[in-house]
């Protein structure tokens, strides 16, 4: 034990140190040199800082020792955790790139030291597996995105949709936190690993069931599944839209891996059973439950919405349907699916967000109507939603449509019993055809309407107008090719064995 | 004998205190009302030998957060004043109701769980020497990361609580720093 010292500490996490230096050198840059700048001028030398220090994490994070398993039990390093931490700090550079267009706050760099701090709770939330840790970094996350939310301050939805974000977010942590101190009473560990083993033959202990109960409600809180998504429409609408694309992308890859780890690793052998007519108690059927209200009530709710900021809240609870089976098939395929589900999302949410900001910022107003003749008005950000939409619908050949695959694949050969999770993907297809509908209303507004007299051309600012073009390539590419991205995880996963 | 007793002396008043919290109509009131609850918390550790938790729990709760809800109660004029509308009785009928049962949901497991003896607990004095060097650790079995990730929530809700708070220069507050 005494090899370990702060400073093998502090090697073992060099991502997270450069990217919190990083954070810092923004705010007193901002703070002390380009005071007196205009602040466009501002938000592009603090873009251009905090892009650079994430990348610099991203190099670093590919030349990582493997923690040795004894020196630290709070965090676990391995080839799995860094891809997450570097998808993550992909969707930081994309949003800090899609920031620059919109001009919501005078404090840009407490925008953007926050950007990076928030990123940073999600790099520590993605190597925890120590519940002390996990919730720790869930806070910071947590924190971090409330206060982006609020940052629009003469926008009085802002201040509200953070108020709603922070105080059922509160309420959530709470949950989350009881069931924590209910499962470190039963096996007076804090460590998933160690209350794993403890837990192997006691499943279905009601007292576990109830402790694993609250701690999916502050999960599932995260990553806005129903019943627990109410917080999602008026943050959505009410964040200032970078703000929102960074809560729909990068916590949401954190929340669904945490999820993941928190089942996969910790509640292992309490998994129960969710096939049709077979339940049995444990985390699979609650995690059922979840996707069920989430595919039915986000899907049926995104067709009523006239705001394209509340649509994409909405569908974004229906894709958090989706991506729960993955979860629930319980094996290596369903992990696989899971992450490259979430990675794709991630990627099309930033885009998507990003062409709602420019839009936004241009004509005032994120209704359908400001998306009439949009192909006329600018035709590179036209084709760019119409990708990142229909790739959210799930057709093919972009991104969204093998994600859909996998996840559903592996959900329907999950289980050896007859039908197994068969009825959630039938469930799920169905869904689907129905999110088609409202995301191709949205298209028909784009292309088929003509533009009203005297609309204006829309002119994005050519780094956020090559950020979209880039995310767009990247979903079709990654639709095109997606073993690039299955099989690096394939990978990582056999190493870290999650 | 008398350590059940003071058991539940102290949850009953703690109870009674919280119930105080949610039902009084008066936002001071409420405060008062909460700084009972967190005294008899405090209580609470010192009954199960946590003293350091105790002292802790009277310095930072008591003496720093209720104080601190205080200042904020008096600064918004007239709110000593002002009586809370309550919600209407359907709605207070249901809330009741549904934590009712998820409370019943909760002591029903509790109560049918065997817990083990005490004595299973690893016996640490707790003394601040010990509690120190476990905060401050990096090796296993000490705390240093979550010590410092705690560190960064602090400066997220610093830089925060500035930018929220501040006036800007647009809304007529004079422009902004002196610098």
């Amino acid at each position: 034990m005494n090899t370990v010292n702060y400073l093998g500490l502090l090697r073992l996490l060099a991502p997270e140190t450069v990217l919190t230096i990083t954070g810092l050198i923004v705010l007193f840059f901002d703070a002390g040199v380009m005071r007196r700048q205009s602040i466009p001028r501002r938000q592009q030398v603090a873009a251009f800082l905090l892009s650079a220090g994430a990348m610099l994490a991203i190099g670093w994070s590919r030349h990582y020792s493997l923690a040795d398993p004894n020196s630290t039990s709070m965090l676990v390093i391995d080839p799995l955790t860094q891809l997450m931490k570097q998808v993550i700090l992909f969707l930081t550079i994309f949003t800090a790139l899609v920031s620059l267009e919109s001009k919501f706050t005078p404090h840009v760099g407490e925008y953007f030291a926050l950007l990076a701090l928030a990123t940073l709770g999600m790099m520590f939330l993605v190597s925890s597996v120590d519940l002390l840790m996990l919730f720790v970094s869930l806070e910071l996350t947590s924190l971090s995105l409330y206060i982006l939310t609020a940052f629009q301050k003469d926008k009085l939805e802002s201040s509200e949709a953070a108020l709603k974000y922070f105080l059922l977010g509160g309420v959530s942590a709470a949950f989350l936190l009881f069931g924590m101190s209910w499962v470190y009473g039963l096996t007076g560990e804090t460590n998933l690993i160690r209350i794993a083993g403890q837990l192997r033959d006691r499943a279905t202990d009601p007292v576990l069931l109830a402790a694993m109960v609250m701690m999916l409600i502050g999960l599932g809180f995260k990553i806005a599944a129903a019943p627990f998504h109410l917080w999602a429409p008026d943050v959505y609408q009410g964040a200032p839209t970078p703000s929102a694309a960074l809560i729909a992308s990068g916590s949401k890859v954190a929340g669904f891996f945490v999820l993941a780890r928190m089942t996969l690793a910790g509640l292992a052998g309490a998994e129960g059973s969710g096939v049709w007519n077979g339940f049995a108690p444990g985390w699979v059927p609650v995690l059922a439950v979840l996707a069920v209200l989430s595919m039915t009530l986000g899907n049926l709710a995104a067709i009523a919405q006239t705001r394209v900021k509340r649509l994409l809240a909405y569908s974004a609870i229906a894709h958090a349907g989706y991506m729960l089976p993955a979860l629930m098939a319980h094996n290596t395929m369903g992990t696989i699916a899971l992450l490259y589900y979430v990675t794709t999302y991630a990627l099309t949410m930033v885009g998507a967000f990003g062409v709602v900001a420019v839009v936004e910022q241009q004509t005032g107003s994120d209704a359908y109507d400001a998306f009439t003749g949009l192909s006329r008005r600018s035709p590179a950000l036209a084709v760019c939603l119409l990708v990142f939409l229909l790739s959210l619908a799930g057709l093919p050949p972009f991104a969204g449509f093998f994600a859909k695959f996998y996840v559903f694949t592996a959900a329907a050969s999950a289980s050896t019993r007859s039908l197994g999770l068969l009825w959630l993907v039938i469930l799920a297809l169905a869904m689907s055809v129905v999110s088609l509908y409202y995301y191709l209303q949205l298209l028909k507004q784009a292309f088929a309407v003509d533009p009203p007299a005297g609309a204006k051309i829309i002119r994005p600012l050519p780094a956020t107008l090559f950020t979209l073009v880039f995310l767009a390539l990247l979903v079709l590419l990654l639709g095109a090719l997606p073993h690039l991205l299955v099989n690096k995880l394939q990978a990582a996963l056999v190493v870290s064995g999650l | 004998m008398p350590f059940k007793f003071f058991f539940y002396l102290i949850a009953l008043f703690v109870l009674y205190s919280a119930y105080f919290v949610v039902t009084a109509r008066n936002l001071f009131r409420s405060a008062m009302g909460l700084l009972a609850v967190l005294i008899g918390i405090a209580g609470m550790y010192l009954l199960l030998n946590a003293q350091f938790l105790s002292a802790v729990q009277v310095v930072v709760y008591i003496g720093g957060i209720v104080v601190l809800m205080v200042f904020a109660i008096l600064l918004i004029a007239d709110v000593t004043q002002k009586v809370f509308e309550q919600s209407p009785r359907w709605r207070q009928g249901l809330i009741g109701a549904a934590s009712l049962l998820w409370f019943s949901l909760l002591a029903g497991s509790m109560l049918s769980y065997r817990f083990g003896a005490a004595a299973a607990a690893v016996d640490k004095s707790g003394s601040i020497r010990e509690i120190g060097r476990a905060l401050l650790s990096p090796a296993a079995g000490g705390y240093a990361l979550p010590f410092e990730v705690i560190s960064l929530l602090l400066i997220a809700a610093l830089v925060g609580a500035v930018t929220v708070a501040r006036a800007d220069a647009d809304n007529g507050e004079g422009k902004e720093g002196k610098a």
